[in-house]
Parts: structure tokens; sequence; C-alpha cells
């Protein structure tokens, strides 16, 4: 009897032993697990995925709540179609006279930032084409779908619309056009400019391992753990995923594609980018997709920069001149056209989505 | 044969511990399923041919005799052409291995715990 009660003790003892370490594993693995932070809001009409590493809990949520706050004060300056101070502006350009003045020197900097990038990228990217989106019917939440009339658009064309055709007179607060014809749409512009915002904020709170996903823009700081971060890029045909790639810290992604806003009229697709030359939705590529790893507006170039790409006949050439180094562009056909040097940090996925790939 | 009459006596500090043990093992493991934020992703098999997406995102999909619905999070069959409709009647699925089948239409989805080293999508 005393033998067996000895040989059953020692089991237990072994038993506990054993789960006594499992439970200090399991523990330990959770608090590691407690060293991330994620938030997920909707704003803006899309969605905004905040992912923390190495952090705690009380900077967390406040860099959370400021960047909300922050992005929420933006959508009311910045909506091209709701109440919103770039609104007014618009219709003070039709010489309705709606005050901006205690928006004034926020509104000036932002248009002189999207003017700036409007002239660097050859006017592909033209925040002042609004009127020829509103007439597509983008300018609304719920799209009706209808084929504007092509003279309307010519007309607005003819007109040659560009943020250079604003001036601010600092001394009564007042922007105005000398081309009727200009609405400013920074569709193209706010969500980089929102990572820029947002990469301020966190360098304010000292956080650095953190990834933003702004309505599909990425903008990667530090690293999780002992790994890079690790995105995956959507398949512009089927919304599966194409690629997998590393983002190095500092680098942001963007990628302007026929796929997220259309409408589909006599089984033909018309999407929200407006070729700003010819007023069409009708383009060669079904999208671009630019990796930024340089440092000056980060957020910004990774959200302008695909537009030159996607609109052009020759991206490769503009991606030269513009100095964009990461890049890969898509065509209607499954066809892959991609820079060597995002060709490398590429591991594409998903073989049966493309039919090529052409490295430059 | 005592120690049957005397249940409680035999049990000792050991065995407490062994209880103990499970019953964090037992939460443990509930935890790990009830973990919500971390399925990002959507396996979708139709015919044999496997798929993965994102479901951060709001879109229907479309499958033949079948529709698809990922809606920020969660993903459910929107509609099907199969006579029960069992798949359709589930509603949505937004927990680790959590499927749905679909046998006339050959089809499966399953949400996958975050492939762990994806963090995000660029869309």
């Amino acid at each position: 009897m005393k033998l067996k009660n000895y040989r059953r003790n020692n089991l237990l003892k072994k038993l506990s032993l054993t789960f006594f370490n499992f439970i200090f594993l399991c523990t330990f693995n959770s608090c590691a697990k407690n060293n991330f932070y994620e938030n997920k809001q909707l704003i803006f009409g899309t969605i905004l995925e905040i992912k923390f590493f190495d952090i705690d809990k009380d900077t967390a949520e406040n860099a959370t709540k400021e960047i909300v706050s922050q992005l929420n004060e933006l959508n009311n300056l910045l909506h091209p179609w709701n109440e919103s101070a770039i609104h007014n502006l618009n219709q003070n350009f039709e010489n309705k006279r709606i005050s901006i003045s205690e928006n004034y020197s926020t509104l000036k900097t932002i248009l002189q930032k999207a003017l700036d990038y409007e002239n660097h990228t050859f006017h592909f990217f033209n925040p002042a084409i609004g009127k020829i989106i509103k007439l597509w019917g983008f300018h609304q939440d719920h799209i009706t779908g209808e084929i504007p009339n092509p003279k309307e658009i010519q007309d607005i064309l003819n007109s040659k619309p560009s943020l250079s055709q604003l001036s601010f007179s600092d001394r009564e607060k007042i922007i105005s056009s000398s081309n009727n014809k200009v609405l400013v749409d920074l569709g193209g512009f706010i969500k980089g400019y929102s990572l820029d915002k947002i990469q301020e904020i966190l360098n304010s709170y000292h956080i650095e391992n953190a990834l933003i996903n702004f309505g599909g823009n990425i903008l990667a700081l530090g690293k999780p753990s002992n790994r890079n971060w690790e995105i995956a890029i959507q398949s512009p045909w089927s919304s599966s995923l194409i690629a997998k790639l590393n983002l190095k810290s500092g680098s942001a992604i963007g990628t302007s594609g026929d796929y997220q806003k259309y409408f589909t009229l006599n089984e033909k697709r018309f999407s929200h980018l407006i070729n700003p030359f010819t007023g069409s939705s009708d383009n060669i590529y079904s999208s671009a997709t630019v990796l930024i790893e340089n440092k000056v507006d980060t957020g910004i170039k990774s959200d302008v920069y695909s537009k030159p790409l996607y609109f052009s006949k020759e991206p490769n050439k503009i991606a030269q001149e513009l100095n964009i180094s990461d890049f890969m562009v898509t065509d209607h056909d499954h066809n892959i056209f991609i820079s060597k040097s995002l060709y490398q940090k590429l591991k594409f996925v998903n073989d049966h989505e493309y039919k090529t790939i052409t490295v430059y | 044969m005592i120690m049957n009459i005397k249940p409680l006596q035999s049990i000792k500090t050991g065995d407490l511990i062994l209880l103990f043990s499970f019953l964090i093992l037992l939460i443990y493991i509930f935890s790990i399923y009830f973990k919500f934020e971390k399925n990002n992703f959507v396996e979708i098999e139709a015919n044999g041919e496997k798929k993965i997406y994102s479901t951060q995102m709001i879109k229907e999909l479309q499958y033949p005799g079948i529709t698809i619905e990922i809606n920020n999070g969660k993903v459910r069959v929107k509609h099907s052409n199969c006579p029960n409709k069992y798949c359709q009647m589930q509603g949505w699925i937004s927990r680790n291995f959590q499927t749905i089948l679909c046998v006339p239409n050959n089809l499966r989805v399953t949400i996958l715990q975050s492939n762990e080293s994806l963090d995000s999508t660029n869309y």
C-alpha cells in the first residue's frame, strides 16, 4: 500500500510539474500578446486599422483617441461632398459667399501641398477636376451610375482646371479661383496626408512600432517583435490576395485600383478613377501600386504617386522621372508589370490570379 | 475498498493542483477559441480551388449558385440555390476555424486565424 501511494504521489508530482510548466508558458505567452494593441474604426467612409507593438495600454489608447479626433477634423475640413470647409470653398468659386476664415491657414497649407504634387506629377494627379468626378456621379454616398454628357466634360476640360488657378489672400483670408470650373476634390490625397499626420502623432507619443492601414494605404513603423511587418496586396481581379511583402520601418504602400469604387453599366465597369486629361473612366490599367521608402511625405507619396502610373501609357517612364523605384501596375487581362526592385521584395501567391509578370 | 468509501479523504494537494491546472487549461483553450480580432482572413474552397481573402472589407463574392458576403470581419453565405439552404441559415461566421459548408455547390468557407506573419492588406 505504501509503495503504491508513493508511486501515485510521484506520478502526481510529475504531472503537476508538467502542468505548472504549461500554465507558466500560457501566461508568459499571453503576456507577450498583451504587448500588441489593435484598434479598428470607421472614418471617412473607410476602415482605419491601428496596430501597435510593445506599448502600454494607456499610451496606445491616448494615441488612438488623438488619431481618430484629428482624422475626424480632417474629414470636416476636406470631405468633397458632405458639409466641409472644402465644400464651402468650392461653392465660393461659384460666387456664393461662405466664410472659411477660421480654417483659412490649414486649408492654404493643404492646398499648396497638393498643388506641389499636382505639378510634380505632371498634372496626372489633379485635385481640381472635382466637377468631372461629380458629373460621373461619384460625389454621393450612393452611386447612381449614369454616363455624363461628353460635351459637359469637354467644357470643363477646355478650361484646364488646376490648383494653380487658386489665389490666396492672407489679409482677407479668402481663397479664390480664376477659373469657375475648378472644384477641389482631394480624394486622391487625403489618405496619404492622413498617414503622414498619424506618423507625426505617433512620434509625439514616442510610439516606435506601429502599423496603420487607412483605407488600404499602409504605413509601417518599426517592427513587431523580431520580424518585419508583413502585409498582403489584394488582387485587382478577384479581391483575393496576390502577393506578400515585408515593410521596412518608415515605408508606406498605396494602390489605386478600379475595383474599389465603381458602377457597372451594360457589363462595362466605370471606375471612380477619372483620367484628368480625357475626363474618361476608360483606363489601360486595373491598378497601380507604389511602395515608398523615402522619409519625406511618405504617406502622401504612397497615395499620390499611384495616379500617374495608373493613368499614363508608359508607367515605367513616369516612374523613372518621379524617382519611384518600387511600383507595380496590372492590366485588365491579368498581366502584371513590375519594377525589378519591387519584384525582389514581393512574394507572389495565388498563381492562378495572373497570366504573366513583366519585370522592367 | 476503504478509499472508495471515503472519497474526500483521498483528495490530496496534488489532486487539487491537477484539477486546478485542468481548469486553467480549459479557460485558456476557450479564450483562444473566442478571440475575435485576430481573424483577418477567410479561405474559400470552391470546386477544389482554394483562395484566401482578407475579411477587412465590405464585398460580395459571386460563385456559381452561391453569393458570399464579406463584411468587416464577418463572412456569410448571402444567397444559395441549394435545396435546403443550410449554409445560408448558418448566418455570419467570424471565429477561428468556423466553417460553412455547401455540399451541393461543392463549397467550403473557413475563417482562418490571422496568418501569423500577415499583419494587414493593401487594397
